[in-house]
């Protein structure tokens, strides 16, 4: 519950994204805009692996964030509100 | 820069673009209820429909082509950059990945994802501590995250305009509409006064600028 990474942004109301979040944000972005502005032709096919690979570590991550924080929102008593 | 090899038939990347972008969202959305996996699943839709044209195979261009061919005579549409139809028609006709709507494109995606992680963040912290969330994005908009979800859509579209996007468009528009109501309801009556105070503070999806007036999302 009271997790180690919890009180990096544990101040009430508080709009800023942990740094992690953020660097997952921007791994993401990073790639993501590669493949919009970069000739997408078949030399983008040769870093197909490594890409994907890349993509493993950022995954885990994001796993392991799920994780370690314990318990996940109950869905049933609270609906969300996106 | 289309020469040596096919502009189509690329579904390595139709699969790899699809997966990065759905990732990418679901990142940021965690989608836990069956109505977030509803939202979820039409955007992810709307995303494989898109990379499978942009890559794959080019359905609008070849549904087009005669029309195109005779507006805009000299354009090679079965290279890549001619499927940056926007570009070709109204654009700077210098690569298109440098135009003025990719450009904007861009900026759409990625302020939607951004606004999406934003919403994201608040949303998580306000559900585990049972409140709402009315900070950050929430205080600008009753829905950020499906808004987001628009920005990025909206921004597929001025990059890369299928027959097919086009048509899902105005769909999800509602559905999401649909499900945001639907979802109101509900908190509505778990939140009750305070969610009804919230409501009265704050729009739906265009957010306020200054008094009132509405703002240049899509309809």
């Amino acid at each position: 519950m009271h997790e180690t990474h919890d009180h990096s942004h544990r101040d009430e109301g508080n709009d800023g994204m942990p740094l992690r979040n953020k660097l997952v944000w921007i791994v993401f972005a990073v790639i993501a805009g590669f493949y919009l502005w970069t000739e997408h032709r078949a030399h983008l096919l040769g870093a197909l692996p490594y890409l994907l690979l890349l993509a493993c570590p950022l995954m885990h991550l994001f796993m392991h964030h799920g994780h370690a924080h314990g318990k996940t929102p109950p869905d049933k008593s609270n609906p969300g509100q996106p | 820069m289309s020469t040596q090899s096919p502009a189509y038939g690329l579904w390595g990347l139709v699969l790899l673009n699809s997966v990065l972008f759905i990732l990418f969202a679901f990142s940021f959305y965690k989608p836990h209820s069956r109505r977030d996996w509803r939202s979820f699943g039409m955007y992810s839709a709307f995303v494989v429909a898109l990379f499978t044209e942009m890559y794959g195979f080019p359905l609008t261009l070849y549904l087009l082509s005669g029309w195109l061919a005779q507006k805009f005579p000299g354009v090679d549409f079965l290279a890549h950059d001619a499927g940056h139809l926007l570009e070709v028609m109204f654009g700077w006709r210098t690569n298109p990945h440098f135009g003025p709507f990719h450009v904007l494109s861009s900026i759409f995606i990625f302020g939607g994802f951004w606004l999406l992680a934003k919403a994201w963040h608040v949303l998580y912290h306000a559900q585990r501590e049972s409140r709402l969330a009315m900070t950050g994005p929430y205080a600008v908009i009753r829905h950020p995250q499906y808004a987001a979800f628009v920005l990025i859509m909206f921004g597929f579209l001025l990059q890369w305009p299928t027959l097919v996007t086009l048509a899902m468009f105005p769909v999800l528009l509602v559905a999401y509409a649909r499900l945001a109501r639907h979802e109101e309801a509900e908190v509505l009556a778990r939140f009750g006064d305070a969610y009804r105070d919230y409501q009265r503070r704050t729009p739906a999806f265009f957010p306020r600028f200054g008094g009132k007036g509405a703002s240049r999302q899509a309809p």
